[in-house]
Formats: C-alpha cells, sequence, structure tokens
C-alpha cells in the first residue's frame, strides 16, 4: 500500500531527526581522542574517567538529594492539597486550581527569576542562603502541580458509597482515610511522585537562578561545560542512562503487549508510559550513583601529595578544631584541582590546616560583581580583575586585607606586581596571575600571517571571526586598533569605538560572540581568528598544533588578576590563610602550569623552562610593558553604563 | 474525611510560592532602583529591545507553525497503528528526552559548526561547506527539535479519543481520506491542537540556552536579556522584571486565545 509506505517513511525521518543528535553523543563516548567531531579509535576511557570524576559525581549526587527530598515533599504537600481541593465548592475549587495551574503554564524562566525575587527578600530578613534549601524550596514549588493533577482525578473517580461504608462499619475517620482513601488514591499519587522527581532530576533552568554555591547539579555542571570544555565522560553519563531506559523499556513494552492481547488492558498508554519512563531513570541514577560510590572508592589510589618541606614558616594549623569552611569563587580552570598528575590545590589545603574549602567558578568579571552585589553570594575569597577590583574598592565591596597573615605576599611577590593601579597603596590584594590580550588564529586559513587588531575586522575572514562576548574587552580589542586609551571617558571616541563594533556586527563578520566557548570552536577549526588572553592561547596550542597566537603590533591590554576577600566575610583569618598557601612557592608552581597564565611569583619565574621565560608574548620587557601595554582602571560609572547600553544595543536591538 | 483544612499547608505554600513571587516581579517592575519609588521607567527601558520582543515572538510563532505541521501527521500515524505498535511508537519519540535539553542541543552545535559533521560530509563528497550554525535557522531548528515532542503528545492523546465509528461513519458516508481529516479528525483533535501549540510556543518564546547556544550569542531573545538582566553582566532585577512582566503578558495572551478551543486535560 502506497499510503502506508508512505507514512512509514515519514516516521522513519521524523525519528532519524530525533535521535540524530543522540547518535553523536552516543558514537563519541567511545571516541579515544578528547574531541566532539574527531574520531581517534574506540576507548572506553570516558566510562573510567566519569566514574572517577569529583565534580561530575558530586553533582550527580546533589541531584539525585535534591529530586528525592523535593519530590517525597511534594508528594505528600500535593497529595493532603488534592484531598482538601476536593472538598472545596466549585468556585473556591476554581481559584485553587487556576493558582496551581500557573506553575505549570509560566514559562520556566519566569519560575526561576520569580522565586529568586522572594529569597532575596527572605534574606532581607533572614540568614536564609542561596543552597540546598533554596533549591529544593524552588523544586517543590514546580513539582507541587505535577502531583495534584495526577491525584485529584483518582479522588474524583472515587466512590463517595465507599467512604460512608467505612463509616457505617465503624472506621474513624483516620482509619477512613488510610485504609479506604489512601489504597483508592494510590496510583495517583505513585505517578505524582514519579513525575515530580522526574521534572525536578531534569531541571535545569530553575535551579539556575536558586542554587547558589557549591550545590551544583547535573545539569548546571553540563551548562557550565558546554562553555567550555565539554567532557565526554558526560557523554558516556548519557548513554549509560539511555541505553539502560531503551533495555527496560523494551523489555516492558514486550511484557505489555503480551498482556494487552490476553486482556485488552484499559487505555492509560501515555501515563502509564511516562511513569514507567520515569520509574526508571530514577532506578538507573540510583544504581548508577552506586557505581559512582564504588568508582570514587576504587579510585582512592595514591594521591599526589606536595612537599611540606617546601613550605614557608607559618602556623597553617590554627583553625584545625575550629571546622571552618570557606567559600572560594574563582575562574573556570583557574586553580590546580582536577588535573591527573598534579596535586589537588583545594585538597592539599583541608589536609593542612582543617578548613574545608567550598570552591565555585563564575565565567566573568561582570557575572561576580553581580553574585556579590546582589547578596546571594557569600564568598570568602575572590579572584576579580584589575578593572573590577578599583570598582569593588570604589563601591566598598571588599575589605583591607591584614598582611601580617599574609607574609608570603612580601617576600615571594614580584615588586613590579606591588601598588598597581587598581590598588595604589597595596591594601586589598595579592596578585595571583597576569597576562596580555593576544590574537589566536589558524595557521591554515592564512596565507601570510597576520599581526593587527585588524585580523578581527578581516573581510576576507567573514564569518570566521569570534569576538569577546563582554563589553569590557570587546570596546578594548577596538579602542586598541583605532589608537585609543582603553580607559578612555570621551565620549566621541566611544561613540567611534561602538561604529567599529557595530560595523563588525552588522556586516557579518563577526561568526560568534564568545568567552571559553572559544576553546571549541578554535580547537575544532571552527572559526580562523579570535581575541582571547595568552594564557588559554598557549593551551589552545597544544590541542591544536594549527593554530598560532601574536600580541598585535599596536599595543594590547595588560591584566592582573588579584586575590581579595569580599566584605562581610565571615572567615577572613582562614581566607588570608588560604591567600598566603596560594603563594606557596609549589602550590603557586603547580597553578601557574596548570593555567599557564604568567606568574606574579618571584619563585616561580626562576623555575619555569628558559624557553618560556624568554617567550616576549608570555613575559615581555618592563620597555614592552611600558609602551605597548594598558591596565584597565575602573570607568566612572556613567562610562560603565554608556558602555553597557551601546553594547546592548549591539546584541539587542537590532 | 469531609475536612477542607487538610489542604491548608498546600494554600499557604500556593501563596507564598506562587502568587507573591508573581506580585514580586510585578512590584520591581514599577520600582525605581535609586528612590524605592514606583516608577514606568523600567518598563520605558523595554522600549529600546522591542527588536528582541519583535524576533522572540516570530521564531517561537515559525516553531509552533512547523511543529503543528510536522506533530499533526505523525500523532495521526501513530494513532491509527495496532494499539501495541502505538505504544513501541511513541515511546521512540519520546526516548531522547530522557537526555538533558542541554547536552541534545551541544550536540547539534557539533553537528552544524563550521568543521562540523554535516561540512565534514559535504567536504568529502567535494561539495562546498555550509554556514548553518549561529543563524536564526539554527536556532529555530533548535527549538523545534527540542519541542516537537511537546506537540505530538498531545495530539496523539486527543486523537486516540476519537471513537473509531465517527470515522467510520464518515468514510461509509463517502468522505474522502483528505476530508475524513479535514471534515472529522481536526475539528475533533482542537483541544488537543491548542494544547499542542502551547506547550511548544511558550517553552520557545522563553527559552535563552538555545538561543545562546545555537547562535554564538549573536542573536539574543528575550530570555537572553532576562537571564543578563538577573545574572549577567548589565545586573538590573528591576529591569529584569519589567521584562519578565512583559513576557508573561506575551504568554498569557497566547494561552488566553488557544484556551478558548482547550480542554484542561492539557496537562501530560
Amino acid at each position: 500500500m502506497k499510503k502506508s509506505l508512505t507514512s512509514k517513511l515519514y516516521m522513519v525521518l521524523l525519528v532519524l531527526f530525533l535521535y540524530l543528535p543522540i547518535l553523536t553523543l552516543v558514537i563519541f563516548s567511545f571516541n579515544a581522542k578528547d574531541s566532539r567531531v574527531a574520531w581517534g579509535g574506540f576507548s572506553l576511557r570516558w566510562y573510567v574517567a566519569l566514574f572517577s570524576d569529583r565534580t561530575t559525581m558530586l553533582a550527580l549526587f546533589n541531584t539525585l538529594l535534591v529530586a528525592i527530598v523535593s519530590s517525597v515533599i511534594s508528594t505528600a504537600l500535593g497529595t493532603t492539597a488534592a484531598i482538601g481541593i476536593n472538598n472545596l465548592n466549585k468556585k473556591t475549587r476554581s481559584l485553587v486550581m487556576n493558582i496551581t495551574y500557573i506553575p505549570i503554564v509560566n514559562p520556566e524562566i519566569i519560575m526561576g527569576v520569580s522565586l529568586m525575587l522572594l529569597f532575596k527578600v527572605f534574606m532581607r530578613y533572614t540568614p536564609l542562603e542561596f543552597g540546598y534549601i533554596t533549591l529544593v524550596l524552588a523544586h517543590i514549588a514546580f513539582c507541587v502541580p505535577y502531583v495534584i493533577f495526577q491525584v485529584l482525578p483518582k479522588l474524583r473517580q472515587m466512590n463517595p458509597n465507599l467512604l460512608e461504608a467505612a463509616y457505617d462499619l465503624g472506621c474513624n475517620s483516620r482509619q477512613a482515610f488510610f485504609k479506604v482513601v489512601i489504597p483508592e488514591i494510590l496510583p495517583g499519587v505513585f505517578s505524582g511522585f514519579i513525575m515530580a522527581l522526574t521534572y525536578s532530576l531534569d531541571d535545569f533552568v530553575v535551579s539556575y537562578f536558586n542554587s547558589g554555591e557549591g550545590v551544583l547539579t547535573l545539569p548546571i555542571v553540563i551548562n557550565s561545560m558546554t562553555r567550555r570544555n565539554m567532557d565526554p565522560s558526560i557523554n558516556a553519563l548519557s548513554t549509560l542512562i539511555f541505553v539502560t531506559i531503551l533495555i527496560v523499556l523494551v523489555v516492558k513494552n514486550f511484557i505489555d503487549n503480551r498482556k494487552l492481547r490476553v486482556e485488552q488492558k484499559e487505555k492509560e498508554g501515555l501515563r502509564s508510559r511516562k511513569k514507567t519512563i520515569a520509574l526508571i531513570t530514577a532506578l538507573v541514577l540510583l544504581v548508577s550513583s552506586v557505581g559512582v560510590t564504588v568508582g570514587i572508592v576504587l579510585n582512592m589510589g595514591p594521591k599526589l601529595e606536595m612537599d611540606m618541606r617546601m613550605l614557608s614558616n607559618y602556623d597553617y594549623t590554627r583553625f584545625a578544631n575550629d571546622k571552618l569552611t570557606i567559600n572560594v569563587a574563582n575562574w573556570g580552570e583557574y586553580l590546580c584541582i582536577d588535573e591527573a598528575d598534579m596535586i589537588n590545590v583545594n585538597e592539599q589545603f583541608e589536609a593542612l590546616t582543617g578548613i574545608k574549602v567550598n570552591y565555585t567558578t563564575y565565567t566573568n568579571n561582570e557575572e561576580l560583581y553581580a553574585k556579590l552585589k546582589s547578596g546571594g553570594a557569600n564568598y570568602d575569597i575572590v579572584i576579580p580583575s584589575d578593572y573590577m577590583i578599583s570598582r569593588f574598592i570604589n563601591e566598598g565591596m571588599i575589605q583591607k586585607l591584614d598582611y601580617e597573615n599574609i607574609p608570603n605576599f612580601d617576600t615571594k611577590i614580584m615588586d613590579t606586581f606591588k601598588n598597581l593601579s587598581y590598588d595604589p597603596t597595596n591594601e586589598y590584594t595579592v596578585p595571583y596571575t597576569w597576562g596580555m590580550v593576544c590574537i589566536i588564529y589558524n595557521k591554515t586559513m592564512y596565507d601570510k600571517a597576520p599581526d593587527s587588531w585588524g585580523a578581527l575586522w578581516d573581510e576576507a575572514q567573514k564569518g570566521n571571526i569570534l569576538m569577546f562576548n563582554n563589553p569590557r574587552d570587546a570596546f578594548a580589542a577596538a579602542q586598541c586598533y583605532m589608537g585609543y586609551s582603553l580607559n578612555t571617558t570621551d565620549k566621541n571616541e566611544i561613540d567611534k569605538t561602538f561604529e567599529k563594533l557595530y560595523e563588525q556586527y552588522s556586516s557579518d563578520l563577526v561568526q560568534a560572540y564568545v568567552m571559553d566557548e572559544v576553546f571549541d570552536k578554535m580547537e575544532g577549526g571552527n572559526a580562523a581568528v579570535a581575541p582571547y588572553y595568552v594564557g588559554d592561547a598557549v593551551s589552545m596550542l597544544e590541542s591544536n598544533p594549527d593554530l598560532d597566537y601574536y600580541i598585535p603590533k599596536e599595543g594590547t591590554n595588560r591584566f592582573v588578576d588579584a586575590a581579595c576577600i569580599p566584605t562581610g566575610a565571615k572567615n577572613k583569618e582562614a581566607a588570608e590563610m588560604y591567600i598566603n598557601f596560594l603563594c606557596e612557592t609549589e602550590i603557586a608552581l603547580a597553578n601557574c602550569e596548570y593555567i599557564g597564565y604568567s606568574t606574579p611569583h618571584k619563585e616561580v619565574f626562576e623555575l619555569l623552562d628558559d624557553e618560556v621565560k624568554n617567550d616576549e608574548r608570555r613575559y615581555p620587557s618592563d620597555e614592552f610593558l611600558n609602551e605597548k601595554t594598558e591596565l584597565y582602571i575602573a570607568l566612572p560609572e556613567e562610562t560603565n553604563n554608556y558602555i553597557q547600553s551601546l553594547w546592548n544595543q549591539i546584541k539587542f536591538s537590532n | 474525611m469531609k475536612s477542607k483544612a487538610i489542604a491548608l499547608p498546600y494554600y499557604a505554600w500556593m501563596v507564598i510560592f506562587t502568587v507573591v513571587p508573581l506580585i514580586l516581579v510585578g512590584i520591581f517592575a514599577f520600582t525605581d532602583e535609586e528612590t524605592g519609588s514606583f516608577t514606568v521607567s523600567n518598563l520605558m527601558e523595554i522600549s529600546k529591545y522591542l527588536p528582541t520582543l519583535w524576533r522572540s515572538v516570530t521564531y517561537a510563532v515559525i516553531t509552533t507553525v512547523v511543529c503543528l505541521f510536522l506533530g499533526f501527521p505523525a500523532a495521526y500515524i501513530i494513532s491509527r497503528l495496532p494499539e501495541e505498535k502505538q505504544s513501541t511508537a511513541l515511546m521512540l519519540l519520546m526516548l531522547p528526552m530522557w537526555i538533558n535539553f542541554i547536552l541534545r542541543t551541544y550536540a547539534w552545535m557539533n553537528i552544524l559548526d563550521t568543521n562540523g559533521f554535516i561540512n565534514q560530509i559535504l567536504i568529502f563528497f567535494g561539495l562546498k561547506p555550509l554556514k548553518m550554525l549561529n543563524t536564526s535557522a539554527a536556532v529555530i531548528l533548535g527549538m523545534i527539535y527540542n519541542n516537537l515532542p511537546f506537540m505530538i503528545l498531545p495530539l496523539y492523546s486527543i486523537m486516540t479519543k476519537i471513537d473509531k465509528s465517527v470515522i467510520e461513519a464518515a468514510q461509509d458516508l463517502g468522505c474522502s481520506d483528505s476530508n475524513v481529516v479535514r471534515k472529522v479528525i481536526i475539528p475533533l483533535a482542537i483541544p488537543g491542537i491548542s494544547t499542542g501549540i502551547t506547550m511548544v510556543f511558550v517553552p520557545s518564546v522563553s527559552t535563552f540556552i538555545i538561543s545562546r547556544m545555537l547562535s554564538g550569542s549573536t542573536i539574543g531573545l528575550i530570555g537572553d536579556l532576562i537571564e543578563q538582566e538577573f545574572l549577567g553582566l548589565n545586573y538590573d532585577p528591576y529591569v529584569g522584571s519589567a521584562l519578565s512582566l512583559v513576557l508573561m503578558v506575551i504568554v498569557l495572551v497566547i494561552i488566553g486565545i488557544f484556551n478558548q478551543f482547550g480542554g484542561e486535560d492539557a496537562v501530560v
């Protein structure tokens, strides 16, 4: 029959469309290479890596914990709610149902931000902080309605005579409830629970706005991975979940169909299927979390330990019995903590001092600013860049350090990195890394090596140019090219810079605006040229030998990232201890090697290879630094807002 | 068990966690950041972003229409299959949803990128590579991909409820197949269509991850703006709330329109 052939073809195409991306995920979970597009042979390395990846495992644990707690509470709350609602008169009931309907139909992002506002208002009056509690509350908020909508129909279907019979037979209301009502509605309660569990497990958007520090769930971790290195072990995890669900479903389907033939089962199709799928996922996740624990235990082999003899003379153990925790917020991949053959800085610090480190990352200075300003974050240590530091100082957001507690600052930091413009009397900061902005390009796409900022406006590379996805760096790139100061407050110059950036956008020169996404794009050969930081360029070159980088001849931005303590930090002295620890030579060396940025640490610099020390792009002469580079300083608020509004005009007004 | 009191904890919950947050959005939207007094300047601020609002709505409408046209035949075909095959087919369509949507969207990036799978295949056959990622088409594709099952489900749900004898009656009375679809199935499936439209339109118009990933941040949508105001580069929960309010109004209008036709059995 021709018609059924067309339908078949249509369904096959549809299934192909739906499965194409998943197929690539599954295939590349077996890739021997650390790549999402280039095949390097078959390997199970990502499956092994999966069970030893601390971040992923912790996130999996958090995801399960939050999902189980919030779905249990949602089920209790939703079931009692449904019973009460069922007894309401029609008018009140429709009001309550309409409100209950809101979390289901409201866009997730509105759910997320409105709850975030609610928690912030709470925080003004209570010691509540973003974390497990807010996450669980938010999850309950969107889960309860699903439970209610599952239980209510069962209550309506219930024969009211049943309850009366129970009373007639001498049940009190409590007995009647547990012996008659609950068994009747149990299937609804159960499917409500499973739906709550499912939605909670998979939620990203609401969690993203309400998770706070240190409580990362799996979808949040996956999201940050898409911004930088997507770890193929996530592919492995998805494949495991996917294959298990597939197997169980096929088996279930087989059994169902046999039953169907026998008894022509009642058509509950969709709901029961969703129920089973959810149950299965829950099972899979539970099983895998057991696997995870086993994996972690198995992986607790000998760890690389630091050499205690190299430590400076400092009392690191004075808080050993105080059970302190410090919250450290740092750039992504900016601390040596997850590299196989290197020490784990945070674990070393914890072992040495008995202070627990709660470590989180941010992707740019402005995000850190928003987090501190909104009061949602409670960091003890942050590592922002120069211009953001002076803004923090101006707005009273960071506090003066007690350098008595950070003796390494005096002895180990180069003098040229003290008293810099962002902190002229050096009372707030201890420099961590520094570097310059460079331009990375793919040699295979150029006949002649570029040497100027003009490469970002090169018509020949139209559609292959990446650009900074933040206003300060984007404006600076254009300002360097046009010969303006990076700190200009001249409206005319800023307007001209804007025009240059607008031209770049509107004539389709820009392929994408990126921050850490630049790694994937450049390493994968998807773009020709991009501005970024030298230290990162070095690591891109290691993954893709086709790349090279240069400091543009017009000069460039130099930046310094330094450790500071926010106003209101709970454990200032412990935080200062941590900062001092970061300046220990062995730790600073590990960080320097891991990050690849230039170091302000005297002893670490001496320990570097000559090749690195003499590389003008990484350690330029003082003369070059003075003549060709410029540090950012904090701009007046007016200028900042103006630049921000121009930037928004490029991104959102076209 | 006639007690209504048992639901009191939920009523309290509902007020605190559903009603109050939305009221807060409303209050913030009309509050001046500096003085704390009433203002409409936050809403005026949004006028700058009209192109973004318009784009969000346009993309969501395109996505919804395409999903409807792709989903309707699929739901119809499945609903006409023998019962045991129905469950298999439905399972096949739903299974991809069990992989987190961020990962699936990321997979599309690798498929569409300059040096991605499709272009590698094109180059292998000596063809010219295409620019697919970081275009509006890519963003809409991502929306369709992620939301198509939400269209198919309610449509299928309603189509299985259509009595077979009604269709047979139409056929007996001389309806052609296309007329059966046009004059019988579609009118009876209208509640499912309106549910499907809502379920696809709402997530599409409010997304921020799909546009960020598949347009390389070159195409901003209203979701991106809201995210930026609350967590990103220009922190301003007041303007962010005003934007959220506008988004809510857009969504309410759409739901309002389509609820005229729809039943409440929307919730799947």
